[in-house]
């Protein structure tokens, strides 16, 4: 999505190892994957790099487990992938594509509110009136002025400019004047944006309205799994991965190399690198210790622009026949339930079960507040929220899981205040080996995790590039 | 377009109500809508009451028999395997070339019947423009060996070629302004019609369809344009040729004359 | 009409066997009679009008070898013949016709009479021509066939053309000039003007077989310029009428003659072809029937009625009087050799159909096994 144009006054000046320089990335998500791929694909030379992932398994929230009691697939994590070849290129779908993995579109259009289906203007108006259906055309309109479909694409790089006003997301929201018109896109939004209005800005606000229009975007999911992306992804990466390796501290060294230490096991390890990316969420960023002062410096002041927490939780039921289709076809619908939340319906994903499968996706608050609770209260709660054509699935429920996604998200990507691109991936101007990376520094996405991982890759290929005035010329056209 | 924004009740004097499939609910009618094109769509309407659609989230009337009846009442037009049946919430879509019924509650009949009417409109031409560009392809190989001659047959072809350039151009005429229909992006936020007419535009593929027809017309249209070319180029060059000719044989012919007069009897003193 | 292979026209068929006939009629008369012409023995004219359509013959036969050529490159093409196999058949079939031409002149006539430039010569020499002629356009091959007939008299004049013909026959030395302008202009069939015939049979033959009415008033044209020529022949100048007598005369063959044959023959192709070659029609069964073996081994018949009463003729002769040459064309009488030929043209159609069930090799089965 973003275009990457690298500055060459910024490039470092030192001297690289003769042996192939070791990369360390932290963090074993789609942005860590991202990263490894995008730095095998664009380095000049041969590079060593080592994964240190704190699970037993890559692909962070992508996550498509199965049940226990039957062996059916559900989305634990990300539902959906968003498509914007409508409006420009779109590598994440061209990595997709070429990985050769099919795809599904996911369509839906029903919200329900108050134990009524509105799926339309023309329902809208039929259940509250005249002056509801024209607050939110007026809304819309509005928000599609503020926001252009190429704006919406460009969001998050450095020349991206919008008409959208610099204030938080609940200033629009109140300025539409009906209280149900609000409630309507409050509803659709909630779940996508996994915060409340007023912990946003008005432009993240307005991308997560903005994405129901199909000019804007376009929803998809892979077959088979979401998950296959980051398995078949993983396969192709030449990187050394070390599992249940969780990074504790990253130590600058005077040469300008890193140590850093890793625990495994309750043992306690140390390596040395050349090059450390850190590829994790904001919370899990934090529970890094950086040990060269103005290094620690640097990582605080990055946390805490970008330290705005937001969170999932889904809630997946396993039925014990297929769920009914929605009479829409929709792939998914939205609920007023839990301040807002979406339910996938999932039993068409895999055609062979006999199963259905129900998914709920709540954000917000709603999701921060049911995470403390038990199991088995957060699935009486997603089982008695289930809406009226899925009312006979209740007494069916086989089994259900919980997939709790706390702080996984930026409720502000970018930061109240946007920094620039460069300034963003290297918080310490005096650590010009150390990188961040993720999709918190865009726009909460897997396609700004990919934005944030080309850049840094490309970066780190011109490092890793000879110094020559022709290869730094090229190399910067390359990462651009 | 041609759709009709009157509700169903002030038009049920129109209906055919001897042709209706049996097992209807009493309420339903058929009107005749004439279409683009000369053709013509029975649209079947019938109203279903639902109560409890419009009270609450129960929204979704049980339409299964009313789905079995409409299917077998589609199946039963001229080209049935292009039916598509579509549960839209509370309502009912099912169309299939010259024939078309919706079923909802009764505020809902007439977004639905906009919807539809405007869908077989478009999708009328497009078939059309499709049978018309189908007929021309089978003229290509035709054209192709035509171009490949050089017997002059191209020269006599030139009036079929150049009428198929024309029926060419004229089908990508039709399907030029039917794009703009068919390219249409969804409607935000989608009202009740445009959620139909996306549906059937989806189901029955017209994007692809009018991709396709737009294809096979340009095909031909180069195809003619290439052979009128060939046919042009042929006949120049035969009027060359014939000149070229003609000199070679009066060269011949005078030749014979001189070689007469040199052998004759008379021509020898 | 069911076995017939396509391509093949009924009305070609029928006028050739027609051609056929009346050639075998002409010859008969002629060879064995000698009481066809005017009281004075000069060739055929105006004051025998019963006998003019006797003339036709000839035309008729090298006319439709010009069609017949159009007719067989289509049916080669169609096979997948490519242009090289088809000149090369063309090309044999020429010099295999100029030789079986000049072997017919010695063997039936006499070894003086080798050059004398009968018809086979001329259709061998034809084909050659044609072999040329089939690259251009049918309107410059039109031009030839003009040109041809313009200065065919010219050239008679400018020969001396009288005087190669003594007694009716041709007579010629054996000098290269005397052959060559023998072939040309004075022989029996020279290539001015008799090749206008194979020409536009050649040039004409898709027009005149498409089924059309449309091209019948150009042979009315063509008999009205004949006409005109025969009226006005006493203004004209001797470049124009080539010396000869009188305005209609096979030998030569006047322009009067060409253009009235030519248009003649224009008629009949075009109306036999109307009557004849719309399918199975009941109406030409038996005729075309009759005629297409005839028309089919056109050749051997050409050939084997030379042999049939030429040969016996000379046998007589020599048996009687000594004198092989001493019977000719006083035989017997013209309603005998009329008899005669009616005989044998009824002869030749059994014969020609028994051929064609017994596979009996004939001069066309030789000609198609060495020429394609």
């Amino acid at each position: 999505m973003a275009a990457v144009n690298l500055p060459t006054e910024i490039l470092p000046t030192h001297t690289m190892p003769s042996r192939p320089p070791r990369i360390a990335i932290v963090g074993g998500g789609p942005s860590g994957l991202f990263v490894a791929w995008h730095i095998e694909e664009q380095a000049s030379l041969p590079v060593d790099i080592t994964i240190f992932e704190a699970t037993d398994r890559l692909g962070g929230k992508v996550c498509t487990p199965q049940f226990s009691a039957a062996a059916v697939r559900y989305e634990a994590g990300a539902a959906e992938l968003y498509d914007y070849e409508g409006v420009g290129n779109d590598p994440l779908r061209e990595l997709i594509r070429g990985l050769g993995l099919p795809t599904v579109p996911l369509t839906g259009s029903a919200v329900h509110m108050s134990g009524r289906r509105i799926a339309c203007l023309d329902d809208l108006e039929n259940a509250h009136g005249q002056e509801a259906r024209d607050r939110l055309v007026a809304f819309d309109t509005w928000a599609r002025a503020a926001m252009t479909p190429q704006e919406f694409f460009e969001s998050g790089c450095d020349h991206a400019t919008m008409a959208c006003p610099p204030t938080r997301f609940d200033d629009p929201l109140d300025a539409i004047g009906s209280p149900v018109a609000r409630s309507y896109v409050e509803t659709m939004i909630h779940s996508d944006l996994a915060t409340e209005p007023s912990a946003t800005t008005a432009a993240y606000g307005l991308q997560n309205y903005l994405m129901t229009d199909p000019a804007y975007m376009r929803l998809y999911r892979i077959a088979g799994g979401n998950e296959q992306f980051m398995t078949t992804l993983a396969a192709r990466i030449a990187a050394k991965v070390r599992h249940t390796a969780t990074v504790t501290a990253i130590c600058s060294e005077s040469d300008g190399r890193f140590t850093v230490t890793w625990r495994s096991a309750d043992r306690s390890n140390d390596e040395t690198f050349d090059i450390v990316i850190v590829a994790l969420p904001v919370a899990a960023l934090a529970g890094i210790t950086f040990r060269d002062e103005p290094l620690a410096a640097a990582m605080q002041r990055h946390l805490t622009h970008h330290d705005h927490p937001a969170h999932y939780l889904r809630v997946s039921l396993l039925i014990d026949e297929p769920a009914p289709v929605v009479p829409g076809e929709d792939d998914y619908i939205m609920v007023d339930a839990f301040g807002g939340a979406c339910l996938y319906v999932e039993s068409s994903r895999d055609p062979v079960t006999r199963h259905g499968v129900l998914g709920w996706l709540l954000g917000g608050e709603a999701a921060s507040t049911m995470a403390s609770l038990p199991d088995d209260a957060i699935t009486a709660a997603a089982i008695n929220a289930l809406p009226a054509p899925f009312a006979s699935c209740r007494g069916r429920v086989l089994e259900a899981r919980v997939h709790r996604w706390i702080g996984a998200v930026s409720a502000v990507p970018g930061g109240w205040q946007s920094l620039p691109v460069a300034t963003r991936h290297r918080p310490s101007p005096t650590h010009p080996n150390l990188f961040v990376a993720g999709d918190y520094l865009y726009d909460s996405t897997l396609n700004g995790a990919l934005d944030s991982a080309d850049y840094v890759a490309g970066w780190v290929a011109s490092t890793l590039a000879p110094m020559t005035p022709a290869s730094r010329h090229a190399t910067t056209d390359t990462a651009a | 377009m041609t759709s009709d924004p009157r509700p169903h009740a002030e038009r049920s004097h129109d209906s055919l109500s001897g042709a209706l499939p049996a097992g209807l609910p009493t309420a339903a009618a058929m009107h005749r809508r004439p279409l683009a094109g000369g053709e013509g769509l029975d649209l079947l309407v019938v109203p279903m009451e639902s109560p409890a659609a419009s009270a609450s989230m129960t929204i979704d009337v049980d339409a299964t028999a009313v789905t079995v009846i409409l299917r077998d009442w589609l199946t039963a037009a001229a080209d049935s395997r292009s039916a598509v049946v579509i549960p839209l919430y509370d309502c009912l879509v099912a169309w299939a070339p010259g024939r078309a019924a919706i079923g909802g509650p009764p505020d809902r009949l007439a977004a639905l019947e906009i919807a539809v009417v405007e869908f077989a409109t478009r999708e009328a031409e497009l078939r059309e423009a499709e049978r018309r560009a189908a007929v021309l392809l089978e003229a290509i190989d035709g054209d192709l060996a035509t171009d490949e001659s050089d017997d002059g047959r191209a020269r006599e072809h030139g009036p079929a070629l150049a009428s198929r350039y024309r029926e060419a151009v004229a089908i990508g005429r039709r399907l030029s302004l039917l794009a703009s229909a068919v390219h249409a992006p969804p409607v935000h936020p989608p009202t009740l019609a445009s959620q139909v007419g996306e549906r059937l535009r989806d189901r029955t593929r017209l994007v692809e369809r009018h991709e396709l027809a737009r294809e096979r017309g340009e095909l031909v249209e180069r195809v003619a344009e290439a052979s009128r070319q060939r046919a042009l180029e042929l006949s120049v060059a035969r009027q060359q040729m014939g000149l070229e000719w003609a000199i070679v044989v009066l060269l011949v012919v005078q030749t014979a004359i001189l070689v007469v007069d040199l052998l004759s009897r008379r021509g020898t003193p | 009409m069911s076995s017939r292979s396509p391509g093949r026209e009924a009305s070609i068929d029928v006028l050739r066997a027609a051609a056929i006939a009346l050639m075998v009629l002409v010859h008969f008369v002629e060879n064995l009679s000698g009481q066809y012409g005017g009281d004075d023995g000069t060739l055929p004219g105006v004051s025998r009008s019963w006998w003019l359509p006797m003339g036709l013959a000839a035309p008729v036969f090298t006319f439709l070898s010009g069609v017949s050529y159009r007719l067989l490159c289509a049916a080669h093409r169609r096979r997948g013949w490519t242009d090289t196999a088809l000149s090369k058949s063309t090309v044999r079939r020429g010099f295999f016709l100029i030789g079986l031409g000049f072997l017919f002149n010695v063997v039936v006539w006499l070894p003086e009479d080798v050059f004398n430039w009968d018809i086979l010569t001329f259709i061998g020499g034809g084909i050659l021509v044609m072999e040329v002629a089939r690259r251009m356009p049918d309107g410059v091959v039109f031009l030839a066939a003009a040109l041809v007939i313009a200065v065919a008299p010219a050239m008679r004049d400018a020969t001396g053309y009288a005087e190669y013909w003594v007694a009716g026959s041709y007579d010629y030395d054996f000098t290269l000039a005397d052959v060559a302008i023998g072939w040309l202009v004075t022989g029996y069939f020279p290539i001015f003007p008799w090749l206008a015939y194979p020409l536009i049979g050649f040039a004409a033959a898709p027009s005149l077989l498409s089924g059309s009415w449309r091209r019948l008033p150009i042979g009315i044209v063509l008999l009205a310029a004949s006409a005109m020529v025969t009226l006005g022949w006493s203004a004209l100048p001797a470049v124009v009428t080539g010396g000869a007598v009188t305005a209609w005369t096979m030998f030569p063959a006047s322009t009067a003659y060409v253009l009235g044959t030519l248009g003649a023959t224009w008629l009949a192709v075009t109306v036999m072809h109307q009557l004849l070659d719309d399918g199975d029609s009941p109406r030409g069964h038996w005729l075309v029937s009759w005629a297409t073996p005839l028309s089919r081994h056109s050749l051997s018949m050409y050939l084997l009625h030379h042999v049939a009463h030429i040969w016996p003729l000379w046998a007589y002769g020599l048996a009687t009087t000594g004198d092989a040459r001493s019977l000719w064309q006083k035989a017997i009488a013209p309603a005998a050799s009329v008899a005669l030929a009616a005989v044998f043209v009824v002869a030749a159609a059994e014969i020609c159909r028994a051929a064609d069930r017994w596979h009996i090799p004939t001069a066309e089965s030789f000609m198609r096994w060495l020429c394609d």
